[in-house]
């Protein structure tokens, strides 16, 4: 009788989990940049780049990439950029140690920096909410990165990006095959309306003076207070 | 003229007194001068032959009827007085000038009946004095210039001038406003997203705020800019800080004469 208890005990754990459905549902993400496309390839060609086989059988058959995509506006605001970049180093050279290096590269650079902050990807990713009468908030996401190229000039930090309300999603692209926890700079809410959270990808706290993107395939953990953690798919980004 | 040699005034007593020693001695004149060099005269200075010769040769071409191109020196008042004293024979110095006043009358009434053709004279005497009235004439004009100068020549270049000076100032004033008015033209900007954004332009490391893309305005901004190059700076107000999205733009302002596009601001 007593192991009749446990087995109907452990036949219901299931239902229970089964008649409390996830609150919150990912409805899908999308770009909400200028100068990027959406591309996407089959899944097979990153085998190679994912180390876990258990994370690779959970890959959808077609990955989604959002693709640097320069026009010729652009490409050449970049070469201008390029030259007085430069030309401060050169200066900079001549210059006093002591100066502040962050504020000379602001001063001179700022029309360039809001042209690298305006080329970064930013992405739009939906939720809806199942139950209208509660609400729910998110304030960390966790990244998990399989893959990144480093760039070359990576090391280099001429620009510390400002944390402010807009949300930034500063990634650490050398850190692949673990999970890194980044705290949003403000909860946000999922009502009955949904929730479209934007977030703009940096591969570094720093800006390297350059438009140099670099390829990443990673994942999002979207962490909610309800505990619920919902996974986008993988995705290519060009950062 | 200077006054140690004969002058005009003095020319009939130099004619009276060489031919009434001619006469008087019954020689002629290409011996009388030796013998007066020769004669001891009590005049203090020594004596050139040359200069009796000389004064008899000007008497001697003062008949003439002829110019001849010949130099003519007049005598000085040294050679005047010591023939002077040669025609009184006398052992105390007489000056010609005295002789002249003393034989005034008879000098005169001489004159007339030999007197010197007047062009004759005029190249002895006139020489110098052509030069003098030259000068003189000169002197007349560069005077008469100068005082006309200030009444009469001035006064038609200064209006001259207020005729010029005016309409060139015009044609500067017109050409000015007119390259302000080329060197400029009205752009749109516009953006594809129904977003409050405020726009910059960028120059010389400084933001000058050009606009506001709002509801109002239909998120049309209207804007002079200069034409070539510039560089915009924008950011969203709607949020709490914008500022943080910010973008540029790199624009070509085209002529007035050529049609331009409006500006289309790229998402933030």
């Amino acid at each position: 009788m007593k192991n009749l208890y446990i087995f109907l005990i452990l036949l219901c754990v299931p239902n229970i989990q089964a008649q409390n459905p996830p609150q919150v549902k990912f409805l899908g993400m999308e770009l909400h940049t200028d100068y990027y496309r959406e591309d996407s390839y089959p899944k097979k060609l990153f085998i190679d780049y994912v180390t876990s086989d258990s994370l690779f059988l959970k890959f959808p058959e077609i990955i989604k990439s959002f693709e640097f995509n320069p026009d010729d506006g652009l490409i050449s605001f970049c070469k201008e950029c390029d030259l007085r970049v430069n030309r401060l180093k050169n200066d900079i050279k001549k210059q006093d140690k002591g100066k502040d290096l962050a504020s000379f590269w602001k001063e001179n650079l700022s029309i360039c920096y809001a042209k690298y902050i305006q080329t970064s990807p930013e992405l739009r990713f939906a939720f809806e909410l199942q139950e209208n009468n509660t609400t729910y908030h998110i304030k960390e996401v966790s990244v998990y990165v399989y893959y990144a190229k480093t760039a070359l000039s990576m090391d280099k930090d001429f620009f510390n990006h400002k944390k402010d309300e807009r949300e930034k999603l500063f990634i650490d692209i050398t850190k692949t095959n673990q999970e890194q926890l980044i705290k949003l700079s403000q909860a946000h809410a999922v009502k009955d309306g949904g929730l479209a959270l934007n977030l703009r990808l940096f591969p570094s706290k720093h800006w390297n003076v350059s438009f140099e993107k670099t390829k990443v395939l990673l994942h999002i953990n979207f962490k909610f207070t309800n505990g619920q953690i919902i996974q986008s798919t993988p995705f290519i980004v060009e950062i | 003229m200077p006054p140690n040699s004969l002058n005009k005034d003095q020319l009939p007593g130099f004619i009276y007194l060489i031919d009434t020693i001619l006469k008087d001695s019954g020689k002629t004149e290409d011996n009388i001068y030796k013998e007066i060099a020769a004669w001891d005269s009590p005049n203090e200075k020594t004596r050139d032959f040359q200069a009796f010769f000389r004064a008899f040769k000007l008497r001697a071409y003062l008949k003439q009827d002829e110019v001849t191109t010949k130099k003519l020196n007049k005598p000085s008042i040294i050679t005047l007085n010591i023939l002077t004293s040669y025609y009184f024979e006398g052992k105390n110095p007489v000056h010609f000038k005295d002789f002249i006043e003393q034989y005034y009358d008879p000098i005169q009434s001489y004159y007339q009946e030999n007197k010197p053709l007047d062009y004759i004279i005029d190249t002895v005497f006139e020489t110098k004095k052509k030069e003098s009235d030259n000068i003189v004439s000169k002197q007349d004009l560069t005077t008469s210039q100068t005082e006309i100068t200030p009444n009469t020549r001035l006064k038609p270049i200064n209006t001259k001038k207020k005729k010029i000076l005016v309409p060139f100032f015009i044609v500067v004033a017109m050409c000015f406003f007119g390259y302000h008015l080329l060197s400029k033209r009205t752009v749109e900007i516009t953006s594809n997203q129904e977003k409050e954004i405020a726009v910059f332009i960028y120059s010389n490391n400084k933001l000058k705020e050009l606009g506001k893309l709002t509801e109002a305005n239909n998120y049309i901004l209207k804007t002079r800019l200069q034409k070539g190059k510039l560089e915009l700076y924008f950011y969203s107000t709607q949020d709490k800080d914008g500022k943080e999205y910010p973008g540029a733009e790199i624009i070509e302002v085209l002529p007035i004469w050529k049609p331009m596009d409006p500006v289309v601001l790229s998402k933030i």
